[in-house]
């Protein structure tokens, strides 16, 4: 598995040690950002159906109990077998004791962040299961033995020459092939055989519809119509968040998801599963694993909106400049940075400062979620409960009081100048974080020394 | 307690407050003429467009397209190959023609049925793609599209928007990920 | 109308002036009133996670300004953490809350100022500071598919002689984030380096702001690179036609 870095700071400034590499990563998903503005400024209606988007979302969250249920009795009626996870091992028991009952010993398995914040990869492999991820960013990662680095654009870390190698070595490519319609070719030729092969599918779930029972699948590559529509049992696994109340607002959500995510107007593939094929097995996995408790923090409610598009982190200039892999969660970026205290604050507790709180993330946000409020509320949280770089939480302490007291404050404004006008060497030093690629200001006269100077001729 | 009953008594502590359930305005059309729209949009996708008021030219990409291999059609009559439900046979389908119900303009997308195909994966698995689609099927925009299409009557059903494709090398564009690596659209006037 | 001139510390400290030329702009509109003993808007503490520490500066602030009418301020980043956060952490500030404004706001939103008289012959290209902009709403948002008036640029439009020119990336973050700075100077020196770049790609002499902050960490940057150009906040450009504004700008730039 790939370095798991115990801050974001410390990941960053690995990720900055090449920054030839920061300028590539950057300029590749900013490209992706300034195709999601030109989508979105072709839709003048984009605000209004951010807005709607925004409250079917909140309205849903507010019934959840009424949609699951209303869910679950229209999906049995469909023929599906619904199945209940309050935490990620009981999901993958389920998943598991499905997979078991088929004798299954291959499964594809078609992008699903869920699985992966669940661990089942591991845990099927440790039980005889081979799982492939057929999404080609994730397949690459997969045989990479990483993590994905964006939820949408899994391998955006990768260059094609680093692709090209891991294909040399792993699907026999020519080496030194480093061409992506080459490589995809062979990934292609390469997961057909696994297509043909499986036993089973396992998908994640974009939308489901309460008043149907079923669900939608967005790709654009069409790895989910093949191993859904190949295999003999199809796994759908979903949070429970993702419940929609009618078809109607599929309508809204498509049309915002792949514009946000890649700019595309909708995705190649937007696949509806209401029932099992003849002869075939159809199972959905509800999945709670902390939303619930999430659903419970007013503050961090909306969080739960997300549609898993990765605005956010196309958007983030901090995202650009340190790499997926520096934060400390699965899903990377703004949102996993307001999604992961929830789950383990002390284990995340870097991610909600690894920000400028600049808003840029909140106003991509197809679904509205305040994600830079939520941050700011996070550290709060992060300050309070955890010890969290307790030596900074005594110093502002100290300057919240010396900030109470203008006296004071004054005193320690001089006594700064005095400093920095000292020698070069006295202020740029390894305990002075700002100069070290960084000139501090120079200090003259205060305005407020300058003003009772004058003060009389400023209030003729 | 079933995990089941944990997780609705759960939400059920958290006693939300209700939130009220928003109107969907259907919102009108970029342009004036849909059909142009749509058209142009199949092209942006990579999407070739041919618009007949008869069968010829349909017969006659199938006729070629068997020099590569075999076709399957979900239309009748139209010379394709007959074809054995048999994954491999279906795997090494050069095309794959299939009924489109409804084509929508703003994003080129067009429902499938699967009930309409031999088999469900008949959307994805031939090398390349035929979509044949009524001239007058066609919509504005995916509000409008869920007022005509009704996907809990379908098993399985899909929004199929040009040949598939991954960018996940590099962010380089290529046609032909695990779906179709060519697309064309046949609208019959 | 009584006008209450609020520096921000730093700004009292490194930029002074940026207040004399914040002072000289609102003495057109009415008795401006300089309380001394500011301290600090609170907001270092309150993005650090201790929002509860600068409490006792918001107190600081609130009786300063209680009495007047407008209270008004060269730091988008500052007001805007007081009207966002003030009235949580300080519920007697609730009254006043509705006064504060940003200079820029002030200008084009309370007395429609449309007569500026300076004079700047140079090539200006706006920071669009985060705060300003997606706090306040200063400008249009690039990510928002609206029609909102660019109000700096609706002002600097009005100085004589200014050429206003695009950086590439309309509006992305400086880097400086207030204790991100020295949290994660490796990102937020990289950020700073490439938008002085988009600027200087831009032809701009000038990196303008209507927040002082942002410029001191791109300032930071740009002396220690020796880079060629120079920064200087709006509220100078905007009042660069009266005498004490001029010759005090001249000291600035001969500074740097």
């Amino acid at each position: 598995m790939s370095t798991q870095y115990k801050t974001h700071q410390e990941g960053a400034k690995e990720f900055n040690k090449n920054p030839d590499r920061v300028t590539w990563h950057d300029k590749a998903l900013w490209f992706v950002r300034e195709k999601r503005d030109i989508s979105a400024h072709s839709i003048p209606e984009w605000e209004e159906l951010r807005e709607i988007a925004s409250q079917v979302k909140a309205h849903s969250l507010s019934h959840l109990n009424k949609y699951l249920e209303q869910f679950e009795e229209n999906a049995k009626a469909n023929g599906v077998h619904v199945h209940w996870a309050k935490d990620a091992a009981e999901h993958n028991q389920i998943v598991h004791s499905i997979l078991e009952k088929h004798k299954v010993k291959n499964v594809v398995k078609s992008k699903s962040m869920l699985t992966e914040e669940c661990g089942l990869n591991p845990f099927l492999n440790d039980r005889g299961i081979e799982v492939v991820d057929t999404d080609l960013g994730e397949r690459i990662v997969q045989l990479a033995n990483e993590h994905p680095s964006h939820i949408v654009l899994p391998a955006i870390h990768k260059k094609k020459e680093e692709v090209g190698e891991l294909f040399h070595e792993h699907l026999n490519t020519e080496k030194g092939a480093s061409d992506p319609t080459y490589l995809t070719r062979a990934a292609r030729t390469h997961l057909r055989e696994k297509f043909l092969n499986a036993d089973a599918a396992i998908t994640g779930v974009n939308f489901a519809v309460a008043e149907t029972g079923g669900f939608v699948v967005c790709t654009n590559e069409g790895n989910v119509d093949m191993g859904a529509n190949l295999a003999p049992v199809h796994i759908a696994c979903m949070g429970i968040e993702k419940l929609i109340p009618k078809v109607e607002h599929l309508g809204v959500f498509l049309r915002l998801l792949a514009r946000s995510a890649t700019g595309q107007a909708i995705t190649t593939y937007s696949s509806h599963f209401h029932r099992p094929a003849e002869g075939k097995e159809l199972h959905i996995v509800l999945v709670d694993n902390g939303r619930t408790e999430q659903l419970g923090r007013e503050d961090f409610r909306k969080s739960l909106n997300c549609i898993r598009c990765g605005a956010c982190m196309n958007t983030c200039p901090i995202y650009r400049r340190s790499g997926g892999h520096s934060y400390t969660y699965t899903i990377p970026g703004p949102i996993g940075a307001i999604l992961s205290p929830g789950k383990d604050l002390k284990k995340h507790s870097s991610l909600p400062f690894a920000s400028t709180l600049c808003g840029s993330c909140s106003d991509v946000c197809p679904v509205k979620i305040d994600i830079h409020t939520q941050l700011y509320k996070w550290r709060q949280l992060v300050m309070k409960e955890t010890n969290y770089e307790k030596s900074k939480q005594v110093g502002m302490k100290f300057a919240g009081k010396a900030m109470g007291s203008p006296s004071l404050f004054n005193l320690m404004g001089k006594v700064g100048n005095i400093f920095l006008k000292g020698p070069r060497a006295f202020i740029y030093n390894g305990l002075n974080a700002w100069g070290i690629d960084r000139e501090l200001p120079v200090p003259t006269e205060t305005f407020d020394d300058w003003f009772k100077k004058n003060e009389k001729k400023n209030d003729k | 307690m079933t995990s089941r009953e944990k997780i609705l008594s759960a939400i059920e502590g958290i006693n939300l407050p209700s939130k009220e359930l928003p109107i969907t305005p259907i919102f009108e059309g970029l342009s004036e003429d849909k059909h142009a729209f749509f058209f142009e949009m199949l092209n942006t996708l990579g999407v070739e467009v041919i618009v007949s008021d008869n069968d010829d030219q349909l017969k006659d990409i199938i006729k070629e397209k068997q020099q590569d291999g075999k076709v399957y059609s979900s239309i009748p009559d139209l010379g394709a190959d007959d074809l054995t439900v048999n994954k491999d046979e279906m795997a090494n389908l050069n095309l794959s023609v299939i009924e489109g119900q409804l084509g929508v303009a703003e994003n080129g997308a067009i429902w499938v049925n699967g009930e309409d195909l031999k088999h469900r994966s008949l959307t994805a698995i031939a090398s390349h793609l035929l979509i044949v689609l009524p001239y007058h099927k066609i919509v504005w925009n995916m509000h409008e599209a869920y007022t005509y299409i009704k996907p809990q009557d379908h098993g399985y059903g899909v929004f199929i928007s040009g040949p598939s494709k991954t960018a996940d090398i590099e962010q380089s564009l290529v046609k032909g990920a695990h779906g179709a690596k060519s697309l064309i659209v046949y609208i019959q006037k | 109308m009584k006008i209450g001139l609020f520096i921000p510390c730093y700004v009292n400290q490194f930029y002074p002036e940026v207040g004399k030329a914040t002072l000289q702009l609102l003495q057109k509109y009415g008795e401006v009133g300089y309380p001394s003993g500011q301290t600090c808007c609170g907001q270092p503490m309150a993005n650090a996670g201790c929002e509860k520490d600068g409490v006792d500066a918001l107190k600081v602030f609130y009786d300063n300004f209680k009495s007047y009418d407008y209270v008004v301020g060269p730091s988008a980043s500052c007001v805007l953490h007081i009207r966002e956060h003030g009235e949580k952490l300080y519920p007697n500030m609730k009254p006043i809350l509705d006064k504060v404004f940003d200079l820029t706001e002030f200008l084009f939103d309370v007395v429609n100022e449309e007569n500026l008289i300076g004079s700047f012959p140079h090539k200006v290209a706006i920071h669009k500071s985060c705060h300003g902009l997606r706090g306040m709403r200063l400008g249009q948002c690039s990510e928002r598919v609206t029609c909102n008036p660019s109000k700096q640029d609706e002002l600097i439009k009005q100085v004589q002689n200014v050429t206003l020119v695009q950086p590439q990336r309309a509006d992305e973050c400086c880097g400086f984030g207030g204790t991100f700075s020295v949290a994660q100077p490796d990102v937020s020196v990289r950020m700073g380096k490439d938008r002085i770049n988009d600027y200087i790609q831009s032809g701009a002499e000038y990196i303008t702001s209507g927040d002082m902050s942002c410029l001191m960490h791109l300032d930071g940057i740009i002396q220690r690179q020796k880079l060629p150009i120079k920064v200087i906040h709006l509220a100078e450009i905007l009042a660069s036609n009266s005498t004490l504004a001029s010759n005090e700008k001249q000291h600035h730039v001969d500074a740097i």
